[in-house]
């Protein structure tokens, strides 16, 4: 296990400094420059060749890679070139705020698709089942920019219950905090637990035809203790994987749902960054996505083993 | 917005042909003074000062601004976000007040020596928020950042003409300018001017956390990206202002979740109202929408200096195929106005009503231009926004759609934001759509756009003419605002004529507060907080 391990975080990062040289590259292949959106209209060609200087785009792009390069070995992944911020700072302070947002919007998911998945197999081509379906079906065809806009529509503009949007740290208010927290983590976990509802549904009934299963109800165990200690540790196992295959996903979507509800996350400073070209937070955040989405897996795959000690056999081996 | 523009038209010419006199006069620098303090006298009496009894004091205004400040440094900040926070901590020496109106801030009076050099007389017992005397030091201390092109700052390309900046003794300040220049006092009010103090200057504090200003409100805190927030100066020179207790700012960048904090009461003053939204705003007695409807204009820009453009015929057919009214109707909700003509808005000083319907939407002229020019079926490039945008997007497809039909073959080309940034600013197009707003009530704005080296579209579009270029130099170096409009009105003429840049219409941008904030008035570029001096919430 801890062979296999060390083996990942290698290539784990080879596959970060990979890339991180392919968004390098990219953002300098599209045509703009960031002195011009920061200078904005009006600027004068003396003023433009000040802030190139001071942005340090005049320098060769080789140097420009090299120094970033040697930069991020030691943990520095330069300044902003807008706000002139270190980048490492500006990732520090929005990871955690989207981080939140991804745990409380993973949590929901689970807490609302593994029961309705596992409810809805057991009572197969019921009501129930036919009415989980369906519901699954709209939830997972809503994009998020549909389904937040309605909730912030019903909740913050008509009721008038939560506020609409924005971020207050926990330290200032908790309470505003939470309040602000409820609509984007439902937003994010409604989409998931749809998912997730599917997918530990056609889970279960795989295994519930088990001949295992069938051996744990012929010794006269009770029906919920099959359910629980036979159907859904073994049904469990390709929802980890969703999970983590989904928290890619949820990164991704962040960027919608923080624009809509003025979360000041990591998607927003990513967004931004592109919007002003802003390369070394853009190519900072990718790093830093990339490597998050590389240890979810990890961790998945580490937690696979620890539910099926098979996996983890089979790899080490 | 429209109801009051006489009176500005009025006053801005007022203060122009006062300092015009000034100079004409110029014989004894006493009797130069007299007048021009004459003029900061007259300018103040309809600013602050006047303490309404109706007023109720208090309470934080929660501010949504639509774009995100990335620095509340004084001399680095370039965005309306970064100035709404900044501009109500640190003073200025002139500022722009209600109707536009340029008012004396930290500087009492200015006169004008001679046309290349100013001298500004300052307030004295100003003190800074920890207790420091404001004196001229600070004022050149400030310039001398402000002036340097690598802190980026917008007002700068208003004051390259600047040659130096001296101390004269505590509470005087003399600019001296490279040649005459009639724009300078009008752009010494732009939000940018902010004096910070020498002392911290000098010691290179951090900006960012030491934000000491001499404005109405104390700065308290800031996070990039979430939230600022200043509370009331108690110690501000003019005694009983502001009335709030203080402001807090949040980026809302994305239009619906701005007016959505809007409607759901977790923003007081939201700036930058959609089109789509306005009308809505309006109609509603729980809100209140204060725009003007000729804040900026929408344009295509055209490359004139290589075929097909260069024809004179097919830009001018382009111009006359164009029915603006239906571009307003189908793609701006209604708002904004139709530009046929002249790009001076009738808000400003220069406005001329006799060329405003130039270009009066006529297909048949239009397709009879096109003939002569040969370009019947000419497939051309028009680079825009995305048709999502409702900005330039949107109303770009409805324009292409028009040209089609006048017998072109326009094919619109969206682009994001950095690569439509960079075109932009190198003409590698053959069309684009573009906009902005005015930055400076005075005509001068057209240099930008006109004139040989004309920063905003000239250098990229090559659009150069000697004539034209001759004008606005002239005009710019003129202080009688009769002599400047008759030049302007030969500009105005002569690129009416020429079309390297065809006015679609003129845009419509404003701000929305709940019906219970008071006092409140759009002054977009020029300065988008000053009026929260006088802001005051009735609840």
């Amino acid at each position: 296990m801890g062979s296999y391990i060390l083996r990942r975080i290698i290539i784990a990062i080879f596959l970060v400094i990979g890339a991180a040289t392919l968004v390098f590259g990219l953002l300098r292949a599209v045509p703009g420059d960031p002195a011009l959106v920061f200078l904005g209209e009006y600027a004068g060609p003396e003023q433009i060749e000040a802030v190139r200087h001071q942005m340090g785009l005049d320098k060769p792009l080789l140097a420009q890679y090299g120094s970033w390069l040697l930069g991020m070995a030691r943990g520095d992944l330069g300044n902003s070139l807008v706000s002139q911020l270190p980048v490492s700072q500006l990732i520090l302070d929005t990871v955690l705020r989207s981080a939140e947002l991804v745990v409380i919007g993973i949590t929901l998911g689970l807490l609302i698709g593994i029961p309705i998945g596992v409810w809805s197999a057991l009572h197969r081509a019921e009501a129930v089942d036919v009415g989980m379906t369906v519901g699954s079906l709209i939830s997972l065809s809503t994009p998020s920019y549909v389904s937040g806009t309605v909730l912030v529509l019903l909740f913050a503009v008509h009721w008038q219950w939560l506020p609409s949007s924005g971020y207050v740290s926990w330290l200032d208010d908790p309470v505003e905090h939470i309040k602000l927290l409820i609509l984007p983590s439902i937003t994010l976990g409604a989409h998931l637990a749809a998912t997730i509802a599917r997918f530990t549904r056609s889970s279960v009934l795989d295994v519930i035809h088990q001949d295992y299963v069938r051996t744990a109800r012929a010794k006269g165990l009770h029906e919920q203790q099959v359910i629980r200690r036979h159907v859904l540790r073994n049904s469990l196992l390709p929802i980890t994987t969703i999970v983590g295959l989904q928290a890619g996903h949820l990164i991704g979507g962040l960027v919608i749902i923080e624009t809509i509800f003025a979360w000041p996350g990591l998607a927003t400073l990513l967004f931004t960054g592109i919007n002003t070209q802003d390369y070394p937070v853009v190519q900072g955040c990718v790093v830093v996505i990339c490597g998050l989405f590389i240890m979810i897996n990890l961790a998945v795959d580490v937690l696979n083993g620890i539910i099926d000690p098979r996996v983890s056999q089979g790899a080490g081996s | 917005m429209s109801d009051t523009s006489n009176k500005k038209h009025f006053s801005r010419r007022k203060l122009i042909e006062l300092s015009g006199y000034a100079a004409l006069s110029g014989v004894g620098a006493s009797l130069l003074s007299a007048s021009a303090s004459g003029v900061a006298a007259n300018a103040l009496q309809a600013t602050p000062g006047a303490i309404d009894e109706n007023a109720k004091r208090g309470g934080t205004l929660k501010m949504g601004l639509n774009n995100n400040w990335t620095t509340v440094e004084p001399h680095k900040t370039n965005n309306s976000s970064g100035q709404a926070i900044v501009g109500l901590v640190y003073g200025q020496l002139l500022k722009y007040y209600k109707g536009e109106e340029l008012i004396p801030d930290l500087a009492e009076s200015y006169e004008m020596v001679d046309p290349t050099t100013y001298v500004f007389h300052l307030r004295q017992g100003v003190k800074f928020h920890d207790g420091e005397p404001f004196t001229a030091a600070d004022v050149k201390a400030s310039y001398d950042q402000i002036l340097n092109p690598e802190n980026g700052v917008t007002v700068y390309s208003y004051l390259t003409g600047v040659e130096s900046v001296n101390i004269v003794n505590d509470f005087e300040v003399e600019f001296k300018l490279k040649e005459p220049q009639a724009t300078f006092i009008a752009a010494m009010g732009l939000p940018g001017n902010y004096i910070a103090q020498a002392k911290k200057i000098e010691a290179g504090v951090d900006f960012m956390k030491d934000v000491v200003g001499t404005g109405p409100f104390k700065f308290v805190s800031e996070t990039t990206g979430v939230e600022a927030k200043v509370e009331r100066n108690d110690e501000y020179y003019l005694e009983g202002l502001p009335y709030l207790d203080g402001v807090e700012f949040r980026p809302l960048t994305d239009d619906s979740a701005r007016t959505n904090a809007l409607y759901s009461g977790s923003a007081d003053l939201i700036t930058y109202v959609p089109w789509a939204q306005m009308g809505a705003i309006e109609e509603d007695s729980k809100y209140s929408l204060k725009s003007n409807p000729e804040d900026g204009y929408l344009m295509i820009d055209i490359r004139v200096d290589r075929p097909p453009m260069d024809n004179k015929a097919l830009r001018q057919a382009i111009s006359y195929g164009i029915d603006r009214e239906a571009v307003i109707a189908t793609a701006t909700s209604g708002r904004g106005k139709p530009c046929y003509g002249g790009i001076i808005p009738s808000w400003m000083w220069g406005y001329n009503e006799e060329i405003s319907e130039t270009y009066k939407y006529d297909p048949e002229k239009a397709k009879q231009l096109l003939q002569e020019a040969g370009a019947e079926g000419l497939e051309l490039e028009l680079i825009s926004w995305p048709p999502d945008n409702e900005l330039f997007g949107l109303p770009s497809v409805v324009v292409a759609n028009q040209l089609n039909q006048i017998g072109l073959n326009v094919e619109l080309k969206p682009m994001a934001v950095a690569p439509y940034h960079q075109a932009r600013s190198d003409g590698s197009y053959e069309m684009l759509f573009d906009g902005t707003l005015y930055d400076i009530p005075d005509p001068d704005f057209l240099t930008k756009l006109y004139r040989t080296d004309g920063t905003r579209v000239a250098k990229a579009n090559r659009y150069s003419d000697p004539e034209v270029d001759q004008w606005l130099d002239e005009a710019r170096s003129l202080t009688d605002q009769d002599e400047r409009i008759a030049l302007y009105d030969k500009v105005q003429n002569k690129i009416l004529e020429d079309q390297p840049i065809i006015m679609v219409m003129f845009r419509e941008q404003g701000e929305a507060t709940l019906a219970d904030v008071m006092g409140h008035e759009y002054l977009g570029a020029l300065g988008v907080s000053n009026v929260l001096l006088e802001v005051w919430l009735d609840r």
